[in-house]
């Protein structure tokens, strides 16, 4: 990267001294840029050579868009130096840059859904409940029913529905099936200890969701499993 | 039989470092392990490896410095990329993996790439849509505390300390990867355990539902800290091993994560860990793509001279089924 570029894409993030771009680096298969953010050592006396300063880790969070490209910002900087006013930064164990937080806030006040916001910005919905949760307990946005969706369904009918209640009867650990595959017992434990730490519907939802695509993608090897589905949820609309 | 058939007809094999060196110039690709001096004499090609130095072979467990397991991929893979991820991309790893296909990652233990793995693999974009089987690199239990294991991307020729190595592999669309474990432990019959806080040490432990210094508690009640703590992934038993226990400081270190959503039990002891390995071979006896199992049993178990059968491979510092494991021999299998 040159000097310019360099200088170019600080002012596009607001670096602003002592910070700097020490590190970019892009994935044109996934459109990820991830750019390292660090403090420029301080010069020595006499110009010669610069000091050297221990950093840690502070964080990597997602934010804004860069044109194509998701990107992600992670930063270490000595400790002691705040990020607090770092638009580009974020909240230690949280998700989004500050930026990116307050954009996603705005729009879920101005009525998005959870789910849409995660099509449109390729988020993770935990990550999504999780900033809606601290916005409600703000009271900056309250708790929404459920909205429509239409989820399409290209199993040719082997697997339940999308929206078929045994999606999340599975998630919240209601029913049990018989399993052979490693990576459903290993994917089911984790849905089933984030579904039940959720309150939110939609996130609920988008979890039980998670299950069905899961299915849809490994059907060749899940027609075990996903025939007990099938027959449960048969069972139960003939209940 | 030559060096290709061999690989061929196996999971691997061990070869010899001139044999190795003809097979990356005939533009074999390999996944490898052993001696850093060895992997540093190999040619830039379509291979990764990492350091190790204790197999299993077809002939049972073997030490060696001077020879390299050498796995070949099965024909119909290609190779999609051979990259090297740090921690500041890691979570992508799943992300970057082909449609179908299966992923092979290498890390070295003790490092920060391990433990960010270790503790954070679960929650990856992808993860578990995807195939992602491996290991960790280690060193011969000798040079603990003064060689650093190192992983290797023969694209390049970079060999780290710091980061891991992952060769994604593509197949073709009627074919799909298949990764399992062979677990020989079971949760036991003892108190039902919880920890408050993820990570791969603990001082508190609720034990049913109470809590208790957990050093102490590994004290008084005489377990033999060879056993796992197993939890149970809806089916799955999945061991975090014992490190250390420091009664003084009241301090347990795991060689695994523990994550405070789970419930843990000590597991039941086992006899006969071969017999345990055996009982657990797939039907059909299927080609083995890939296997390792763990330097914990080849200690407890004295691998040395025993044979796990067709399961063979490196015995390595952790092994990687998706997730860190522990004391367990995973494999891949391609199917059709």
């Amino acid at each position: 990267m040159t000097r310019t570029e360099k200088q170019l894409l600080e002012q596009l993030l607001e670096l602003q001294e002592p910070w700097e771009i020490q590190g970019i680096r892009t994935n044109t298969h996934t459109h990820r840029c991830e750019v390292e953010i660090g403090v420029a050592a301080p010069r020595s006396w006499f110009g010669f050579g610069r000091k050297t300063v221990a950093t840690t880790e502070r964080g990597r969070w997602r934010h804004l868009d860069l044109g194509a490209y998701h990107l992600f910002v992670h930063v270490t900087a000595p400790t002691g130096i705040s990020l607090d006013r770092c638009t580009w930064a974020g909240e230690p164990g949280q998700p989004f840059t500050r930026r990116m937080a307050a954009q996603l806030s705005r729009l879920l006040e101005a009525g998005g859904t959870i789910e849409g916001l995660c099509r449109l910005f390729g988020v993770d919905a935990g990550e999504m409940w999780r900033l809606k949760q601290t916005l409600e307990a703000d009271g900056r946005v309250s708790a929404r029913g459920e909205a429509k969706t239409t989820v399409v369904d290209v199993s040719g009918g082997f697997l339940p529905a999308p929206d078929d209640p045994v999606w999340r009867q599975l998630a919240a650990g209601e029913i049990a099936i018989e399993i052979s595959q490693l990576s459903l017992r290993l994917l089911l434990t984790r849905i089933r200890s984030q579904y039940g730490s959720m309150s939110d519907e939609q996130a609920r939802r988008l979890k039980a969701q998670e299950l069905h695509r899961f299915f849809l993608k490994n059907l060749r090897i899940l027609r075990n499993e996903a025939t007990q589905l099938r027959d449960y949820a048969a069972r139960e609309s003939q209940a | 039989m030559n060096a290709a058939t061999t690989l061929q007809t196996s999971a691997g094999t061990l070869l010899d470092l001139e044999t190795v060196i003809g097979l990356i110039k005939n533009d074999e690709r390999l996944l490898l392990a052993g001696d850093e001096a060895l992997l540093r004499q190999l040619p830039r090609g379509a291979w990764i490896g990492g350091t190790i130095p204790y197999f299993m072979v077809r002939a049972g467990g073997i030490a060696s410095r001077d020879r390299l397991f050498c796995t070949r991929l099965p024909d119909m893979a290609s190779v999609a990329s051979i990259r090297l991820y740090d921690v500041g991309n890691l979570a992508d790893v799943c992300v970057d993996a082909p449609a179908n296909g299966f992923s092979v990652m290498i890390a070295p233990a003790f490092s920060q790439i391990h433990s960010l793995f270790a503790r954070n693999a679960p929650g990856f974009e992808d993860m578990y849509l995807k195939p992602l089987l491996g290991w960790i690199a280690g060193m011969h239990l000798d040079d603990l505390g003064k060689a650093v294991p190192k992983v290797a991307n023969g694209m390049t020729g970079e060999i780290s300390e710091d980061h891991a190595v992952v060769l994604h592999a593509a197949l073709p669309p009627e074919y799909f990867a298949r990764i399992e474990i062979i677990n020989p432990f079971t949760q036991g019959q003892g108190d039902a355990l919880h920890f408050p806080d993820k990570g791969f040490s603990a001082t508190t432990v609720l034990v049913n539902g109470q809590p208790q210094d957990f050093a102490a508690y590994i004290t008084k009640k005489g377990i033999d800290t060879r056993l796992p703590l197993v939890a149970d992934y809806s089916g799955a038993m999945v061991n975090v091993s014992i490190k250390g226990v420091d009664t003084a400081a009241g301090q347990v270190d795991f060689y695994a994560p523990v994550f405070e959503d789970l419930e843990y039990r000590f597991a039941t002891p086992v006899t006969d860990y071969v017999g345990a390995f055996q009982a657990g071979l797939p039907a059909g006896d299927p080609a083995i793509a890939f296997s390792c199992n763990c330097i914990l049993n080849w200690l407890y178990a004295e691998l040395d001279g025993k044979s796990t059968g067709p399961m063979c491979g490196p015995v390595t510092f952790g092994e990687i089924a998706y997730q860190l494991l522990n004391q367990t021999l995973v494999y891949m299998t391609i199917e059709k």
